[in-house]
């Protein structure tokens, strides 16, 4: 059993591991995992915050990890969580629980090319997203990222706008069926998997009855649309618009 | 320039030019509606103010990012 105790024990465990490490002095958690962080450095590392917001801003991630671990089953928000920064992970996979709502900016990288980003292969993220209410930017800039693992649901999403803007890489990714209700542009994915995108076309909301929402997708995406006459009949019958960029 | 195939009706606009949506923030050229979709909402621009419009929705997205 959890006790309020063994918590805070833990956490001025990690606060006191992070300052040895670096020789710092830390005071609050973020600061001194994100330092624990710097200090280790190697194939990986595998981190648990018991904190309701995450952000590594005042981190130097410039290390090389093949597979960063964040266990962020208390988080509310991942809000700008890296803060724009680069990082060098190939793979990053978060855990978190069905208390998180917001994604806004999570995974964002910069628009501005940076040879330490263009690492991350692989974001993973484990748990439900169904209590999000919105992804604004969360994916946008990680143009190197090919997966995203983990069934996204966006049953609660309310805002979108640039959530997969500049994913230039992105192959595969997994929508849950009939959650997605508003506008979203996947314009810059040019690669997108056969299954993708059938995963995209299957989480598309019913919206018969209702306002007519966009899914702009890339040129390539679009012809391979047009040439599976179901997938588009499915799209339109939905009440959906298709448009391409 | 427009046409219906069964119930899917097909925008594409004047060679050169492209469709936008401002509200979906949105820039095709070609689109795909269902027969209660709202053609309305979709306008022909020429390069010029494609990219403007580009320029202005990325302004409004960094506005938005240091917003927070």
């Amino acid at each position: 059993m959890i006790t309020a105790d063994k918590v805070k024990n833990q956490i001025q465990s990690l606060i006191d591991t992070a300052n040895e490490k670096t020789g710092k002095e830390d005071v609050d958690l973020t600061s001194a995992v994100g330092s624990l962080v710097d200090g280790f450095g190697g194939s990986g590392v595998d981190i648990a915050l018991l904190i309701e917001e995450v952000k590594f801003s005042a981190v130097a991630l410039e290390r090389h990890y093949e597979n960063m671990v964040l266990n962020l089953l208390n988080a509310t928000s991942l809000t700008s969580m890296f803060d724009n920064k680069p990082f060098m992970f190939e793979k990053l996979t978060v855990n978190i629980s069905e208390k998180c709502t917001t994604f806004q900016n999570a995974f964002r990288g910069s628009s501005v090319p940076n040879p330490l980003q263009h690492n991350l292969k692989i974001i993973e993220i484990n748990g439900t997203t169904r209590n999000v209410i919105t992804f604004l930017g969360a994916f946008r800039g990680r143009n190197e990222t090919e997966e995203i693992i983990g069934e996204l649901d966006f049953s609660s999403c309310s805002v979108f706008i640039y959530a997969f803007d500049d994913c230039k890489a992105l192959k595969e990714i997994r929508i849950a069926k009939n959650t997605l209700k508003i506008t979203v542009s996947f314009a810059n994915s040019p690669d997108l998997s056969d299954l993708s995108i059938q995963s995209i076309i299957d989480g598309l909301a019913d919206l018969t009855g209702g306002t007519a929402q966009v899914l702009t997708v890339h040129k390539d995406v679009r012809a391979k649309i047009e040439s599976n006459p179901e997938q588009l009949a499915t799209i339109i019958e939905k009440n959906w618009t298709l448009a391409s960029a | 320039m427009k046409e219906t195939i069964k119930e899917i009706r097909v925008l594409t606009p004047d060679k050169g030019k492209y469709l936008c949506n401002h509200e979906a923030k949105s820039i095709s050229d070609k689109v795909y509606l269902g027969k209660d979709a709202d053609a309305s909402a979709w306008v022909e621009i020429t390069e010029e103010e494609k990219e403007s419009i580009e320029k202005k929705w990325e302004e409004e997205a960094l506005a938005e990012a240091e917003r927070e």
